[in-house]
């Protein structure tokens, strides 16, 4: 768990099975939702993440940790000695480490990113999902993702109708 | 050593909006039409009800004979409910398509086509009419009857031209 850093303002986020976690604002911040939540004033002493169980909070928070600005408190720059590249193919690798986890997780990761609203989870999570469908047909699709046809009878000929091209 | 019981499959048909429309972004116009945007109803209600995601449309490289490619390019600029930007196709692209273009969209900025060689500069200057911010136009072996002083007159604002004749 974090722990308090002079100068650094700390933020409590509770999941709704009862766990709490102390994260610097800066790193709660990379999400837009907890961001609006601050600047509009509406962040207690501790805020509540509705729907997202500890377990994926807490990699969330792990992920916002890593890909939080290097730039500390005191607007110095924390590593002054390694290059932007460098930093940025140290994340690349660490991103795909991160992701390696399985359908129901990545899920539920896609999902807190969604609410949560970080778009960089956002477009990490959605890759292997889009990697999974590209080149496939439509049946291929459904049957990857285990995705049922929903669409009523009647529907189905319209649909059919009017995206000819996807049914051939 | 007994193995965890599998987590159950996740309910694909049920991704968030956003997540839906960073996974078509990527995927691009074609795998959208053709399969991914008709997987079901919620990728469907995306598919076709965000205008946004079709402002680019890249058509290229997809031509397959057994479908009626103008049709599909007609729901794409559909789909773009008049914020098409950007158009680029192959081979199947007619004078017609450029028509319904013209008569949907007035935002286009960039244009290009390869092997059309049924388009004509009746189209091509049709679309122009309706396009005052086009800046990118490439016609790469296309018809070599498209009269250039027609078409240059048609787009006053086009800041690159490419044409090649191979």
């Amino acid at each position: 768990m974090a722990t308090r850093e002079a100068g650094k303002k700390m933020i409590m986020l509770k999941s709704p099975d009862g766990m709490e976690f102390e994260v610097e604002e800066a790193v709660a911040m990379e999400s837009q939702t907890i961001r609006k939540m601050i600047e509009d004033d509406c962040a207690d002493t501790a805020i509540l993440i509705p729907n997202i169980n500890s377990k994926i909070l807490s990699r969330v928070i792990e992920y916002c940790n890593k890909h939080v600005p290097t730039t500390g408190a005191t607007g110095a720059a924390a590593s002054d000695t390694v290059a932007p590249a460098a930093l940025a193919e140290d994340l690349k690798i660490w991103d795909a480490e991160f992701i390696k986890v399985n359908r129901a997780t990545r899920f539920d990761l896609i999902q807190a990113a969604s609410y949560l609203n970080i778009k960089g989870l956002l477009d990490l999570t959605s890759q292997t999902t889009i990697d999974t469908i590209s080149d496939n047909s439509l049946e291929e699709i459904r049957s990857f993702l285990s995705t049922k046809n929903d669409y009523l009878p009647e529907e189905e000929q319209t649909i059919r109708r009017e995206n000819q091209w996807a049914f051939q | 050593m007994a193995s965890p019981p599998p987590s159950p499959e996740p309910d694909w048909a049920g991704l968030p909006d956003d997540a839906l429309l960073t996974v078509f972004e990527r995927l691009g116009a074609p795998e959208v039409l053709m399969g991914a945007g008709v997987v079901c109803r919620n990728w469907l209600r995306v598919a076709t009800g965000e205008p946004d995601l079709w402002r680019r449309v890249d058509l290229s490289d997809c031509f397959d004979p057994t479908i009626d490619m103008v049709a599909m390019a007609c729901a794409a600029v559909d789909r773009a409910d008049g914020r098409l930007e950007h158009f680029a196709a192959d081979c199947f692209v007619t004078d017609a398509l450029l028509f319904y273009m013209a008569k949907r969209t007035n935002g286009l900025k960039s244009l290009r086509l390869v092997n059309c060689m049924k388009v004509s500069h009746k189209g091509l200057v049709a679309l122009g009419k309706r396009s005052p911010h086009l800046e990118e136009l490439e016609l790469t072996t296309c018809s070599i009857y498209i009269s250039m002083k027609a078409v240059g007159q048609a787009f006053p604002q086009l800041k690159r031209l490419r044409l090649n004749n191979r």
